[in-house]
């Protein structure tokens, strides 16, 4: 026998207790994907809404000159890394640390300083030879549109200043609860439309105002969408993984069980042999 | 629906806070106070933190304090985006 009854039963327990707590963390998930998914959906108007102000002032206007929209050489890149700040949620962090990794490997020829937003990020790049710029550690999935949008001022003072030449982000974007893509977008130095139609607004006071005043809170509304997002994208991964490693306990108990009644049918089996042999014996 | 009334919708990051018609609204612009009533011109215009007045088709009217954001005027509809929105204690009806 490779293994006794009392070991099989043993294990046949602590696989029982480990499904009982991935379980457990699967339905806090579900629950918090719930929560997160409805913040998400209810922050998307604005960020709509930014988006549509942005197109009309782009359309009543004939080019706006501002730093967001120059072109630079690019010779310091920002790179913005979103993670969780809890582990225990599959291939969520590694698939955005995957595709930062490439990235990095592919802008050799710039600079880029990191800018870590999740505990995760920050634990596998701290011992990098990255320069990390800012981090972000607080937020522990749960957006504050103030705290995000102070994350923001200080990327916009930073590219404003020169230290930065461009930022990107890296995030991963909420398909559904089972499909999670990590994306990287361009955030800053947006790309001038040429506006097709031409509308008159009036504006108020004036452009230079408006488009000083705007550009660095439609900033932050895309930081904010992206980070509602990826907090949706974590809670769904999180699920995700817990259920499958409940499942894989179901399985494992599965076969313990089976192999325990097996062991101890063998031992009632040796048993009554022995008896019988015994009898047997005494009989002759 | 009347044909006084457009549609306004206010939002913040967090929510909509309001979707629905008005017949007129008194907001803090950047360059001054001004209000919008139906068939308004397209306007774009930043608003300082203030006081908001919404008059209902009814004519009920809500003042609410408002944070720094934009109102966008395009074809009656309304778009006021701001940080934040809180309603004033007193809603009195005239």
């Amino acid at each position: 026998m490779a293994e006794t009854l009392r070991e099989l039963k043993s294990r046949t327990r602590s696989a029982k207790k480990t499904q009982q707590i991935t379980r457990t963390m699967q339905m806090v998930a579900a629950s918090r994907l719930k929560k997160s998914e409805v913040i998400y959906r209810k922050a998307k108007p604005y960020h709509e809404k930014m988006e549509l102000i942005l197109s009309h002032l782009m359309a009543s206007s004939d080019g706006i000159s501002h730093p967001f929209f120059e072109s630079r050489e690019v010779k310091t890149i920002g790179l913005v890394i979103v993670t969780s700040d809890r582990g225990l949620c599959g291939g969520y962090n590694s698939n955005v640390i995957a595709q930062a990794e490439s990235f990095l490997a592919e802008s050799r020829s710039q600079e880029v300083q990191l800018i870590l937003i999740g505990k995760k990020g920050h634990d596998y790049f701290k011992n990098r030879e990255w320069p990390i710029l800012l981090k972000f550690l607080d937020l522990a999935g749960k957006p504050d549109y103030q705290k995000i949008a102070a994350i923001t001022d200080l990327l916009v003072e930073s590219y404003l200043s020169g230290a930065l030449d461009e930022v990107n982000v890296l995030y991963t974007t909420f398909v559904s609860a089972l499909s999670n893509q990590p994306v990287l977008k361009k955030f800053l130095n947006l790309q001038q439309k040429q506006a097709g139609l031409k509308s008159d607004f009036i504006l108020e006071p004036d452009i230079e105002t408006i488009i000083e005043q705007f550009l660095t809170r439609q900033i932050a509304s895309r930081m904010y969408s992206a980070l509602l997002e990826s907090f949706t994208a974590e809670n769904a991964s999180r699920m995700v993984a817990m259920k499958s490693a409940t499942d894989s306990a179901e399985e494992m108990i599965a076969r313990l069980t089976l192999k325990g009644n097996k062991a101890r049918q063998a031992a009632i089996t040796n048993e009554i042999l022995e008896i019988v042999t015994a009898g047997e014996a005494m009989k002759a | 629906m009347s044909e006084k009334t457009f549609h306004l919708m206010v939002v913040t990051p967090e929510k909509v806070f309001f979707d629905g018609q008005m017949l007129s609204i008194l907001c803090p612009g950047g360059g001054g106070s001004f209000g919008v009533l139906v068939n308004h011109a397209p306007i774009i215009s930043t608003l300082r933190p203030g006081r908001l007045v919404l008059t209902s088709p009814k004519g009920e009217k809500q003042f609410f304090t408002i944070g720094p954001g934009f109102l966008d005027v395009k074809n009656n509809e309304v778009t006021l985006v701001t940080e934040k929105v809180t309603p004033e204690e007193t809603t009195k009806t005239h």
